[in-house]
């Protein structure tokens, strides 16, 4: 993707500073920095994807809804994103696609039992000797919500049209993820409370500039999956780790909440802990067995491609969250805190191999401030800072 | 343990029965007829279109709780259903 297209992007999405977040579309420019090539590029991918899915303001804007609603899905700018996604992919997540190997009875078996005998989960064993574990906690939650304050959006794709008896088994879990029709279960309405709980903006998208690369790359994996039918065993192959893994690790935040939050709304996690143990049943029983049964070891091996895709994204954004918390931890001139409407006052991006000489104090997604800007050569290379105004 | 095994039979294909703003489906257990809460204590799945599993057990469609025939019936929401009133002759 060259740097004047992610420019012409940058031109036809911008001027909505104004816009209620859900429509705030922008993305940074790379200019002539281009160890921002990759982090712009996953930022036009997230809206190439956020294009797709129905998004509204919690409360009209002054101005009326259909305005802002006319701009955003303009038909133009949905066909420039459109012509760009494939593009964007092709560099951005294809890379990280391995094939499958191996039987698929075998895999699932072995994965239980790596998953569920796995070590403590390290960021939250962080979490529990950090000096400022609310500010490290609040940046968690900022760095999850591209997917989660959307939760499902990009499986439900995966839903529509006709395969089968798997097909109701996958609808079924896209149920639980709504709610079961109760708005107020929906696990992303969970997910909104715990931001709430943190002193957090809920608005879909209000965080956006605070989005790193590796925020951003995990939650255009994902998404990436459910785009094109072809996948759907690899889809298959997400839910069968997701579900599996997010059982032990929402039960690690449930408890790390409990313990050290206990006033925090803690129910998003504590449902996953709960129904997950249920989903993982039904993607092996009713998902993964009845597809390999009806086309094969090729559609095994999709699987697997699609569980380890999953597993290796998860990995990545996870390493990176706790060596970024521990570089601003560790980081001299490091002072926590956040301003209270991150659109307002975006700065400029930065990565650490940015030529940060001369530059004023850099932010760090929720967590604070850099007042030395050069402290931030040292943090991890998918960091984004922002230069503050 | 499991239950005795009876005769149960469900009224999959019935027409919703609503009594009390509440779903309710036709269980016959042994012969006896109940109305039975149309919503699964765990996540409100349709009881109606459950399964019997091996233990005679009533399996819900939506993750797979089963539910003994006897609590379903001792259920103090289940309504059981009086045998019908001799029909006078002409």
């Amino acid at each position: 993707m060259t740097c004047k297209a992610l420019a012409d992007l940058a031109g036809l999405l911008d001027g909505e500073d104004d816009a209620p977040a859900a429509f705030d579309a922008r993305i940074d420019q790379v200019g002539d920095d281009d160890s921002l090539g990759a982090f712009v590029g996953h930022q036009a991918l997230l809206r190439c994807y956020q294009a797709r899915y129905v998004v509204l303001p919690a409360q009209a804007p002054a101005g009326g809804v259909l305005a802002p609603m006319l701009r955003h899905y303009d038909e133009r700018r949905l066909a420039a994103l459109a012509d760009l996604r494939p593009r964007l992919e092709s560099e951005l997540i294809v890379p990280l696609v391995r094939p499958g190997e191996g039987d698929i009875a075998a895999y699932v078996e072995a994965m239980l039992a790596e998953i569920r005998g796995a070590p403590e989960n390290a960021f939250v064993a962080f979490l529990a000797d950090a000096d400022h574990r609310d500010h490290h906690y609040r940046n968690f939650l900022v760095q999850s919500s591209p997917d989660l304050l959307a939760e499902a959006s990009a499986s439900a794709l995966g839903i529509i049209g006709e395969y089968g008896e798997p097909q109701s088994a996958l609808f079924r879990i896209l149920i639980d993820e709504f709610g079961y029709g109760v708005p107020a279960k929906k696990h992303s309405v969970l997910y909104r409370a715990t931001m709430k709980s943190f002193g957090l903006d809920d608005a879909y998208n209000g965080y956006w500039p605070w989005f790193d690369t590796m925020a951003l790359e995990l939650h255009n994996a994902i998404h990436w999956l459910f785009q094109n039918p072809v996948n759907i065993f690899k889809q298959v192959g997400f839910l069968l780790h997701a579900e599996t893994a997010y059982q032990r690790s929402t039960l690690a935040h449930h408890r790390y909440l409990r313990r050290f939050h206990p006033d925090a709304d803690a129910r998003y996690f504590g449902e996953h802990a709960h129904i997950d143990l249920h989903h993982t049943r039904m993607v092996i029983d009713e998902a993964v067995v009845p597809f390999t049964a009806r086309f094969g070891d090729e559609a095994g091996r999709e699987i697997i491609a699609g569980a380890e895709l999953t597993k290796a994204a998860f990995a990545r954004a996870g390493d990176h969250l706790l060596a970024l918390s521990r570089a601003f931890a560790q980081a001299p001139s490091a002072s926590y805190g956040q301003p209270a409407e991150p659109r307002a006052h975006i700065g400029r991006p930065v990565t650490p191999a940015s030529d940060l000489r001369g530059v004023g104090p850099v932010r760090v997604g929720a967590l604070g401030v850099l007042a030395d800007a050069a402290d931030f050569a040292a943090f991890p290379p998918a960091a984004i800072g922002r230069v503050a105004p | 343990m499991s239950e005795v095994r009876r005769e149960v039979w469900i009224g999959h294909d019935l027409p919703p029965i609503r009594r009390n703003g509440e779903d309710y489906f036709l269980l016959s257990v042994d012969g006896e007829l109940y109305l039975v809460p149309n919503r699964c204590p765990h996540r409100g799945g349709p009881l109606k279109f459950g399964t019997l599993n091996d233990q005679g057990e009533l399996v819900c469609p939506m993750h797979h709780n089963a539910f003994s025939i006897q609590s379903l019936i001792a259920n103090p929401a289940t309504i059981r259903l009086a045998a019908a009133p001799p029909i006078d002759k002409p």
